[in-house]
């Protein structure tokens, strides 16, 4: 199923009324009962529209606490580990190891090549996440920068994605870097298609949803 | 601007919050004076020693005028004065304001044509917490609060990994400017067995003189079955009895069978010293908690028992961990003056010190590496673990547990602590879900008088015993188990204290440890011998 809608809100509505409708329901290792739709693609084709709405729905709310929008920034921009984090995107992003990922590879790549193909970063690293103890691992898996028409493509892999209180973070980190990566080679923003594994939703929130489809 | 005036500036640009004394500008620029350190800690010869010290004394002054310079600019202003008169600077910038200043170009940068950088310092901006109108009618309190964010309450050194006291007391200095209360060493028992009786003596008054200057509170945890060298450890006790370390305290972790069988006879004698001085004597119940538990200022802090175990492996990797990010006080005989004792409002309140310290907590880990790069550097290589355990803190103080409405309060707590389980859990869920699995904790606790000037008169009531007998009696066990399931309620910890009278009979009170450490799921036990007198009939006071 892939849905594409210029709007970010609009995207993150249908992806919840998808899911809700047609999603597969099974509880879960925490006993909670989750309801799934596997391998749901969403493109969203103008970010800069409303790329933070789903987040000021979320908080709007008032029922929680949404990682404030400084903190996401962070977790993706930040070049090291940071105490009180598992992990953190920017340091697989910008320290994968010994390689920094963003500026010495994919920019130079694409500022080298232009229609480059090859503009892949990994968050996953299977020498630390592939432990069969290890609870906390990144769940967005990779990204990819494609520059067509000077505007810059970005795809993301999820592995696992709570639709309600996840993807609207992970909408906006993607868009975070994207718009870091976009700003150095100095051209447009461009589309973003996030390919959710595993797009979930969980029945605790299901009133919540529906507030949010009605919209 | 001069050259050794933007390198003091610079020295800020970490944490522009931070207060730096002289000697650490000083480290912070000039690398020969650390090298003098080493020099003056190793040198033997007297004459090199004094060249050294005022070669040190030189560049103190040299600093301390380009300083005055920079308050006369205003730029910097003297934040307090420490021991021996030394004073401690911070920027002198208030939120949102910054202060810019133009590097200079070395030779090399000018000879390629690159010219000068721009330094800002900026404040962090602290966000407004939804407690500050509580706070404003005295019923709650942030403890410290111009360092509610910047700094934690409270640390747990694991004392083995240092090897010597030598370096234990070099780790514990660099530790003082990431805390604002309270410091744990836990297997002190360890020194007992590879230092000299001179260099443990040093090291207490050392740090108990540091702690006096820095306002801090150092626990050691001495695990009496780990003992190795029962002479030394008593000779060591014996210097501390006499000295009288008030910032200092000795922590005894035992159980009531081995109080009774293998450290009878050292109980025997710590008791006699003990009554002697007429002081306390701290009992850590290991047969209830085997995490540390200490307490400073504020009150007592400990690590969640369950998750001491299931994670011990990782913990000991590490150095140093957090026990304590922020904490509030919540002044509980204030609140039932202003509002009654009333569910929905206590619950209220208790939601908003939570979502404020959410909020502290997202500000702490966005700078922590500039907050705590202390941790940071003596955690390494696991430098990034030492929040796992780490909790925050809500403090209640002045509820007056012999009150007719006793088991009311107790039932608003337990529903106020469920309230707030249930909020972590969410935020946990949440955070986790935007793919940052993160930890926010918050434990329940009693606050003691010296968290704020500002708390309420004490007006806990105290209850007199007389003898073994009546620990056994329907009252004195009825107010026991109301203690008991409190300290349950207050996961992050509490302090019962025992205030004998009378004469000092070592069987007797051995039995009454015993009793109490056997019956009870008391974690920390206070056993006071401060009003012990001649012939006073035996009694025993507790609160």
């Amino acid at each position: 199923m892939e849905i594409i809608e210029n709007s970010a809100l609009n995207a993150w509505k249908k992806a919840l009324k998808y899911v809700f409708e047609k999603g597969k329901d099974f509880i879960d290792k925490e006993e909670r009962c989750c309801r799934e739709v596997l391998n749901l693609v969403i493109t969203i084709k103008d970010p800069n529209k409303d790329i933070t709405k789903p987040i000021e729905v979320l908080n709007s709310f008032k029922k929680w606490i949404y990682p404030p929008f400084e903190e996401l920034v962070k977790f993706v921009l930040s070049k090291k580990e940071m105490p009180g984090y598992s992990y953190t995107y920017g340091s697989r992003a910008f320290k994968f190891g010994s390689l920094n990922q963003v500026e010495k590879f994919i920019i130079p790549l694409l500022k080298k090549d232009i229609t480059s193909r090859r503009a892949t970063l990994l968050f996953y690293d299977p020498l630390k996440d592939s432990d069969l103890y290890k609870k906390e691992t990144p769940s967005m898996i990779m990204m990819d920068f494609k520059v067509r028409d000077n505007k810059l493509h970005t795809s993301a892999v999820i592995r696992s994605s709570d639709l309600f209180f996840g993807f609207p973070a992970n909408l906006y980190e993607v868009y975070i870097l994207q718009d870091y990566i976009r700003k150095k080679l100095n051209v447009e923003t461009g589309s973003i298609t996030i390919f959710l594994v595993s797009a979930h939703i969980f029945e605790d929130q299901f009133e919540d949803i529906k507030k949010v489809v009605q919209l | 601007m001069k050259d050794i005036e933007q390198k003091i500036l610079l020295s800020f640009k970490k944490n522009s919050a931070s207060e730096l004394s002289t000697s650490e500008l000083l480290s912070s620029i000039d690398p020969y004076y650390a090298e003098l350190e080493t020099k003056i800690t190793t040198e033997h010869d007297r004459e090199k020693l004094l060249e050294y010290k005022r070669e040190k004394a030189k560049l103190h002054r040299r600093i301390l005028w380009h300083l005055n310079n920079l308050v006369k600019k205003g730029l910097l202003r003297v934040n307090k004065y420490v021991e021996k008169g030394k004073k401690v600077f911070a920027l002198n910038i208030a939120d949102n304001e910054e202060i810019i200043t133009e590097l200079l170009p070395s030779k090399a940068e000018a000879n390629n044509n690159i010219y000068k950088k721009r330094i800002v310092l900026a404040k962090p901006t602290i966000p407004a917490f939804p407690i500050d109108g509580f706070e404003q009618k005295e019923i709650l309190f942030k403890f410290e609060p111009a360092t509610f964010v910047d700094r934690l309450n409270s640390l747990v050194v694991f004392g083995e990994k240092f090897k010597s006291l030598h370096k234990l007391y070099e780790a514990i200095s660099s530790l003082f400017s990431n805390i604002n209360d309270a410091l744990c060493i836990i297997d002190f028992d360890y020194f007992f067995s590879s230092e000299t009786l001179e260099s443990l003596c040093s090291f207490i008054e050392k740090i108990n003189s540091d702690c006096e200057d820095y306002g801090k509170k150092i626990s050691l945890i001495i695990n009496i079955s780990n003992l190795q060298n029962q002479n030394l450890f008593f000779d060591f006790i014996n210097f501390c009895e006499k000295k009288q370390f008030e910032n200092v305290n000795l922590i005894f972790e035992t159980d009531g069978r081995e109080i009774q069988e293998e450290a009878r006879a050292l109980f025997d004698r710590l008791i006699l010293m003990f009554s002697k001085t007429k002081t306390s004597l701290c009992i850590k119940n290991k047969n209830v908690c085997n995490a540390p538990y200490f307490f400073g200022r504020a009150g007592p802090y400990c690590i969640d028992e369950k998750e001491w175990k299931l994670y011990f492996d990782r913990l000991k990797e590490n150095k140093i961990l957090a026990c304590t990010q922020s904490s509030v006080i919540v002044d509980i005989d204030r609140f039932i003056s202003e509002y009654g004792l009333t569910t929905e409002k206590f619950v209220d309140v208790v939601m908003n010190i939570t979502k404020a310290l959410l909020f502290a907590n997202s500000l702490q880990r966005r700078h922590s590496e500039e907050y705590f790069r202390n941790i940071v550097s003596l955690n390494y290589p696991k430098s990034t673990e030492f929040l796992i355990v780490a909790r925050n803190y809500i403090r209640l103080w002045n509820y007056n547990l012999s009150a007719e409405e006793q088991e009311k309060l107790l039932t608003i707590i337990s529903i106020a602590r469920k309230k707030v389980d249930e909020f972590c859990a969410a935020e946990e869920t949440i955070y986790k879900s935007c793919g940052m699995p993160t930890r926010f904790r918050v434990a329940l606790a009693c606050a003691f008088k010296e968290a704020s000037l500002r708390l309420s008169e004490e007006v806990y009531q105290k209850l007199e015993v007389k003898g073994l007998d009546d620990l056994n009696k329907k009252e004195i066990k009825k107010d026991l188990r109301a203690r008991e399931l409190l300290c349950n309620i207050f996961d992050g910890g509490n302090r019962v204290s025992f205030y004998r009278t009378g004469k000092i009979d070592v069987e007797e009170i051995l039995h009454e440890l015993a009793f109490l450490l056997n019956s009870y799921n008391i974690p920390l036990l206070i056993y006071n011998f401060k009003h012990i007198s001649g012939d006073l009939k035996l009694s025993l006071f507790f609160r």
